[in-house]
């Protein structure tokens, strides 16, 4: 057998039979912009606005696995720590979030301290993936080496054919999934894949279609490993006005403070994101700061993304999802900023 | 799993104060915490915060810490104006990597310190005084503000007597008391005799001296990784994970605390 098959009757069917016993979110559109997709809460009414492919939602699954706030500790007593972390199914999540969600599992699971945490959200996930057919303006998945349809990362991933979808399954946990579900899924010989890979090959040529202007003479971790401390930086931030909008909506930010609370004995600590372009981000209590300038803040984060990362972990922590520039007042956009650096670097600029 | 968030209770046993304004706080952790020279802890005042300080005492003392504690933020002024003796604070750690004291064997060791930066210095002093015959030679450069903010005063007078210790203390401003050099610690650091062909330098202190020490350092034939220094940033979670005292590709939690300079100079402003 190639794969498995999924009528679109037989998915609704599923998801209806899902929401008995599980907690379902899934893309749906918008209520007031159409075109724009949230991950919402699934239940039998908004079950037919379920928009599985399409392309990534503006709000990114990270929500679901690290918590915006949540309580880590009430001090000396909990050695291991009750953590509520209900098991979750996530329809829809596209290639990029996926890409995402390997950077989260790196940082906190990987290393001599795990983040417990993390780890239980991310055990208690189910993820069924689907291939992007269209794109926002601002995707650039494409120039970061991702593709806008999944090719790991996923328990199961749905690529849209004729009338339902090709299921593919890349998790023991997915395999158990399709094996408790039997009666939902048909054999893929029966229909083919020939769909589905006319469908990625056109996506990704509208991806690159989209970023043609964007093709750049050597990798983009040498672009910034080079750009360093170059007057490119202060051009980038010429319009950034520390709203840290990028760093709240990046799939991939992982940057967060440990803060405390409450009088004894009632003593909690709490994690909550944190954003690296404040400028409080780096400030010692003796007053002394190592990015006391926006610019270098700016720097730094791209730095973060693209060559730290890649010193770090062998990739670039960014995505190509697009929400930065999507949400930017201020209108920078990462590929321009990328002109802007190698620019910085063909003319051997070292100016502050 | 762990929590590696969750603090240990540790019980105030006594508190020192050394200058004007750092305090050396004695603590007894209620689990065992055995910790390697430079590395460091989180200390907790409870329900307001941690802050990161690398314990005063030695490795060797077992059952109980030292942290000698600048009053700067939120947390050491608490730490300073309310907590006391008999009280508990939290303790996380061991964190980061120690010295690499091992490899200084048959070297002579120059260590530079200024202000609060004698603390780490101490722990890492009383480790190689433990083993003082696996190095040649130890040079001690240490500077403060005034007389009056230097700490371990005591402690000092006797360190200068021991053997195979050159020791050197000066202040930016003397008083009619001080009878030892004046200016600031890059005053003091030429004319020692090191060889820096085999020799390491270590430099603890705030980040403007840490910067001109080492440009001093490099000036006077100090390889760059010979040149240990202690980069102590904004940190919050200790373990690798909150990315808030970067520097550069490193963390300075995880990596550090202490960085060699060839590690550190690439990266744009360091200090």
């Amino acid at each position: 057998m190639v794969g498995h098959f999924i009528s679109i009757e037989n998915l609704e069917a599923l998801v209806k039979e899902l929401l008995k016993t599980q907690i379902v979110y899934a893309p749906v559109p918008h209520v007031y912009n159409e075109n724009t997709l949230t991950f919402s809460k699934i239940n039998t009414e908004n079950l037919g606005q379920i928009v599985l492919n399409k392309f990534r939602t503006v709000d990114s699954p990270k929500q679901f696995i690290y918590k915006l706030l949540e309580t880590v500790s009430q001090y000396f007593g909990d050695k291991e720590y009750d953590i509520k972390a209900p098991a979750l199914v996530l329809l829809g999540v596209k290639a990029c979030d996926l890409s995402a969600i390997e950077v989260l599992s790196r940082v906190f699971g990987e290393g001599e301290f795990k983040d417990a945490f993390y780890q239980k959200r991310r055990d208690n996930l189910l993820i069924i993936s689907s291939d992007c057919d269209d794109a926002t303006p601002n995707c650039f998945c494409t120039l970061v080496g991702g593709k806008p349809y999944p090719e790991k990362g996923y328990d199961l991933n749905l690529s849209p054919l004729e009338d339902g979808y090709a299921v593919d399954i890349g998790s023991p946990k997915g395999e158990a999934f399709v094996s408790s579900w039997k009666k939902f899924f048909t054999d893929l010989s029966l229909v083919g894949r020939n769909k589905q890979e006319d469908n990625r090959q056109a996506i990704l040529e509208k991806v690159e279609e989209i970023n043609k202007e964007y093709s750049f003479k050597s990798s983009l971790d040498e672009i910034h490993k080079k750009s360093l401390d170059t007057s490119a930086w202060k051009e980038i931030t010429k319009t950034c006005v520390e709203c840290s909008a990028c760093n709240r909506v990046c799939p991939s930010c992982t940057c967060f403070l440990l803060l405390d609370q409450g009088k004894s004995p009632n003593l909690e600590r709490l994690k909550v994101w944190d954003f690296c372009l404040q400028s409080s981000y780096t400030k010692v209590a003796g007053g002394a700061n190592p990015r006391g300038k926006l610019s270098q803040r700016l720097e730094n984060r791209y730095e973060c993304k693209f060559n730290y990362s890649y010193e770090r972990l062998g990739r670039y922590t960014c995505v190509g999802c697009g929400r930065c520039i999507e949400c930017c007042m201020g209108n920078i956009d990462m590929r321009k900023a990328f002109k802007i650096q190698e620019k910085a670097v063909l003319l051997g600029a070292k100016l502050k | 799993m762990e929590n590696i968030y969750r603090p240990i209770k540790a019980k105030v046993e006594n508190i020192i104060q050394e200058t004007p304004n750092i305090k050396t706080f004695v603590l007894r952790p209620e689990e065992p915490m055995r910790f390697a020279a430079g590395q460091f802890m989180q200390v907790t005042y409870p329900g307001i915060g941690e802050a990161p300080f690398t314990p005063s005492s030695s490795m060797y003392q077992t059952e109980t810490l030292e942290f000698s504690i600048m009053k700067a933020g939120q947390v050491t002024s608490l730490l300073h104006e309310q907590l006391k003796v008999g009280e508990y604070v939290g303790l996380r750690g061991p964190l980061g990597k120690g010295y690499e004291i091992d490899k200084w064997h048959g070297k002579e060791v120059f260590v530079v310190g200024g202000g609060v930066g004698l603390a780490p210095l101490r722990a890492l002093l009383l480790a190689l005084f433990h083993n003082i015959n696996n190095y040649k030679k130890l040079y001690i450069r240490f500077g403060g503000r005034s007389p009056q903010d230097l700490s371990y005063k005591e402690q000092l007078k006797t360190w200068e007597k021991k053997d195979k210790i050159d020791m050197v203390v000066s202040v930016d401003r003397g008083d009619e008391k001080w009878k030892g050099k004046v200016g600031i610690v890059t005053t003091i650091l030429e004319g020692s005799g090191i060889d820096p062909k085999n020799a390491v330098a270590i430099v603890c202190g705030p980040p403007i001296m840490m910067k001109f020490v080492t440009l001093k350092l490099v000036d006077l034939g100090f390889a760059d990784n010979t040149i240990y220094l202690s980069m102590e940033k904004n940190m919050s979670c200790g373990v690798g994970k909150c990315f808030h005292c970067n520097v550069g590709p490193h963390l300075a939690c995880k990596d550090g605390p202490v960085f060699t300079w060839d590690k550190v100079k690439v990266i744009p402003d360091p200090f």
